[in-house]
């Protein structure tokens, strides 16, 4: 929907008044009120830039610190870190201006980047060490206006998240983690955007396009885990419940995907999305990827992010070339499961084809 | 010039009026609760339909591959070969008049991949000598007519692949003396290919070629042409101007030349000018940063290293925030079109 439509709606339903609408019209209009959105390769580009411009700024204040003092402790190098920090964030909030902005950014990867040295050298242990990224990003995704800050800050949470759960409760590490991802992705998502003040809309977007990466990163965690649980038969947490995590977590977002559409979980495409969420999962043998590759391209979908559909797509064919591949099976059996697998998929697609479900405006 | 009201509506933007005060609290619940639509049920049709295809396909095809994998030693070189021919044959037959569909394209696109097998078995076969470069040269040969007739995109781009492998292995094997002596020649000879694809690509969507509309394989084309050319140039930056180096800031400087007039004048591409902006910030921060460093070891001064560290930094980020406030507030000249 455009803005044009938007405004004709709004004075239709009587909301607006045509005077109020022309008002509107000439602030959107108006780049100083209403500047253009940044295209998504610019954005790519700034988030490069600033961390370059931060490694420069890094390199800078570490060797001032060791020009000044003999030895500077990690408790000093941290709080340069989070002196750094603050200063990047109250730049940011001060200022939209575009190059402060930037260098916001970059002093911020700078004080990052000191935080995490300073802490690597203090006494803290693993998990407390994680539990401190798991705050500073916490704040930072709250605090920081910037959407390329508040992405990154987003996965790091995630990961430290994961450490702290591996450190306090190892056996079930994975499916903590992946529920605590599963359950902010679905409420970024499906959280009607009418209930949420401006301030928690805006970080809607980089915090959604955080988690499904943290979602995709954890799943390839649960993948590597259990092969690495196969080759070392060792203590690695084999994500065993982690299905079920993602599957809950599915059917969660099923029910919420029909239920804008009026219907059920016990309506036709309901059931199939039903049945074919068991299969997958069934067919994982216990692993996550296929299950969690389907749940980040479903809300992508919906949230109708393209970066996010494609990163899903791609992470989609490589859980299912690597469950193919690692299938205990001769190569004469294997491309007999490889080609029924994918007939089946075409039956299907023939199948809905033929109840007019994918027929436009079915 | 493109007006602001046909752009989408933005969540941001939305709240913002209503913290002016120019839409009240009934207009923005009616606004967000369109922000709050699902996608159209053929949106979802769409989606649905392309995922199975794609998957089913791709499946269907593994087997294929796994089912010679498992025969392959069983089965005679001519049953090989013509195994590999009724696959490729069948394939190009079937997309026949489907090659506006992505079945189709999908299906062209397997045959064009089945050649190189095809070639492989048959050098295996008939034992001729040849260098492998010309196993790619002969894929590209054989699948060319395929790629004017069909003008997909994909065979163009596999097309300019096959030339790269084949001019990389060329040199490696017949020119150079081993894989350490080929330098950079052959990676700017094919930077310099796919950056005359990239202009053909260009002039042929101004000529009017719709199936050229697409931005993908430009763009990809260029990216092509700019990363073994970025890195050559900077080689030679830091190798004090080493002459081995120096067409790559030559061949750089038309190309960045050639990005601008493209992506600016003739089609508002922000993406060809984002990666050619990124091209050139790359290229001057690696100059700033050794004119840094040598002026630091020459003075022998560290606080001195210190300050041009933090320079470098700052130059870096306004460069960034130039960059991407002017490629934000580009709009087109004329009554030139922009890009998706």
């Amino acid at each position: 929907m455009n803005w044009r439509t938007l405004l004709d709606e709004l004075v239709t339903a009587g909301h607006l008044t045509p005077a109020a609408s022309e008002a509107a019209a000439g602030a959107l209009r108006d780049p100083t009120r209403n500047p253009p959105a940044v295209p998504w390769m610019v954005r790519v580009m700034v988030g490069i830039g600033a961390w370059i411009a931060g490694c420069f700024g890094l390199g800078s204040v570490l060797m001032c610190l060791g020009l000044l003092i003999d030895a500077p402790g990690s408790l000093l190098v941290t709080t340069a870190g989070l002196f750094l920090l603050a200063t990047s964030v109250a730049v940011r909030l001060a200022t939209p201006r575009l190059f402060l902005g930037q260098l916001a950014l970059s002093v911020g990867a700078a004080g990052q980047l000191l935080i995490g040295g300073g802490l690597v050298d203090s006494a803290l242990s693993i998990g407390g060490h994680a539990l401190v990224w798991v705050v500073l990003s916490t704040a930072l995704v709250l605090i920081h206006p910037d959407p390329v800050q508040r992405f990154v800050s987003t996965v790091v949470g995630i990961s430290s998240l994961g450490v702290v759960f591996q450190q306090a409760l190892p056996i079930a590490a994975g499916e903590l983690t992946l529920a605590v991802t599963c359950a902010l992705l679905l409420a970024a998502t499906f959280a009607p955007e009418a209930d949420l003040p401006a301030r928690v809309s805006a970080m809607r977007a980089p915090l959604r396009l955080g988690l499904v990466v943290s979602l995709l990163l954890t799943t390839l965690g649960g993948e590597a885990a259990a092969v690495l649980g196969e080759l070392y038969d060792s203590a690695i947490p084999r994500f065993s419940l982690a299905p079920l995590v993602l599957g809950v977590a599915l059917l969660v977002a099923y029910w919420r995907v029909l239920a804008a559409y009026g219907r059920g979980l016990a309506s036709e495409p309901g059931a199939l999305a039903i049945v074919t969420t068991v299969l997958l999962g069934a067919l994982g043998q216990g692993r996550p990827g296929l299950l969690g590759a389907l749940l980040a391209l479903l809300v992508s979908f919906v949230a109708r992010d393209k970066v996010a559909i494609g990163l899903s797509t791609a992470f989609l064919v490589g859980f299912g070339v690597h469950f193919y591949y690692d299938l205990d099976l001769s190569l004469w059996t294997k491309s007999g499961v490889l080609v029924g697998s994918g007939v089946v998929l075409l039956a299907v697609r023939a199948w809905l084809h033929h109840r007019r479900f994918l027929t436009e405006g079915a | 010039m493109t007006d602001p009201l046909d752009g989408p509506v933005v969540a941001a933007v939305l709240h913002r009026l209503h913290d002016d005060r120019l839409i009240g609290p009934e207009a923005l619940r009616h606004g967000a609760a369109q922000l709050d639509a699902p996608p159209e049920p053929a949106a979802w049709a769409v989606f649905v339909d392309r995922l199975l295809l794609f998957l089913g396909a791709a499946l269907v095809l593994a087997g294929a591959v796994y089912f010679f994998a498992y025969n392959w030693d069983a089965l005679g070189r001519f049953l090989q070969m013509g195994m590999l021919l009724v696959a490729i044959v069948a394939a190009a037959a079937a997309a026949w008049g489907r090659l506006d569909r992505p079945v189709g394209q999908a299906l062209l696109l397997g045959a064009t991949v089945l050649v190189g097998p095809l070639l492989g078995v048959f050098g295996t076969t008939y034992q001729t000598g040849a260098d492998p470069y010309g196993l790619f040269l002969a894929w590209s040969a054989l699948t060319l007519a395929w790629a004017v007739i069909a003008r997909l995109p994909a065979l163009w781009i596999l097309q300019v692949v096959l030339w790269n492998v084949s001019l990389l292995l060329y040199w490696e094997q017949v020119v150079a003396d081993s894989f350490f002596e080929r330098g950079v020649t052959p990676y700017l000879l094919a930077a310099s290919i796919n950056g005359a694809a990239w202009l053909v690509w260009e002039g042929g969507r101004r000529a009017g070629a719709a199936w050229m509309a697409g931005r993908w394989a430009p763009r990809t084309l260029l990216l092509g042409a700019l990363v073994p050319i970025v890195s050559t140039t900077c080689v030679w930056i830091l190798d004090d101007l080493d002459t081995d180096y120096a067409l790559g800031p030559a061949l750089l400087l038309v190309v960045l030349v050639a990005a601008y007039a493209v992506g600016r004048w003739l089609l508002l591409d922000r993406g060809l000018l984002a990666m050619a902006a990124t091209a050139l910030i790359v290229v001057t921060s690696t100059v700033l940063g050794k004119v840094a460093m040598e002026i630091a070891d020459d003075a022998g001064d560290s606080f001195l290293m210190v300050f041009l560290f933090a320079v470098c930094g700052l130059t870096v980020a306004a460069k960034v925030a130039a960059a991407s406030w002017w490629l934000t507030h580009l709009q087109p000249v004329g009554d030139t079109q922009e890009a998706a």
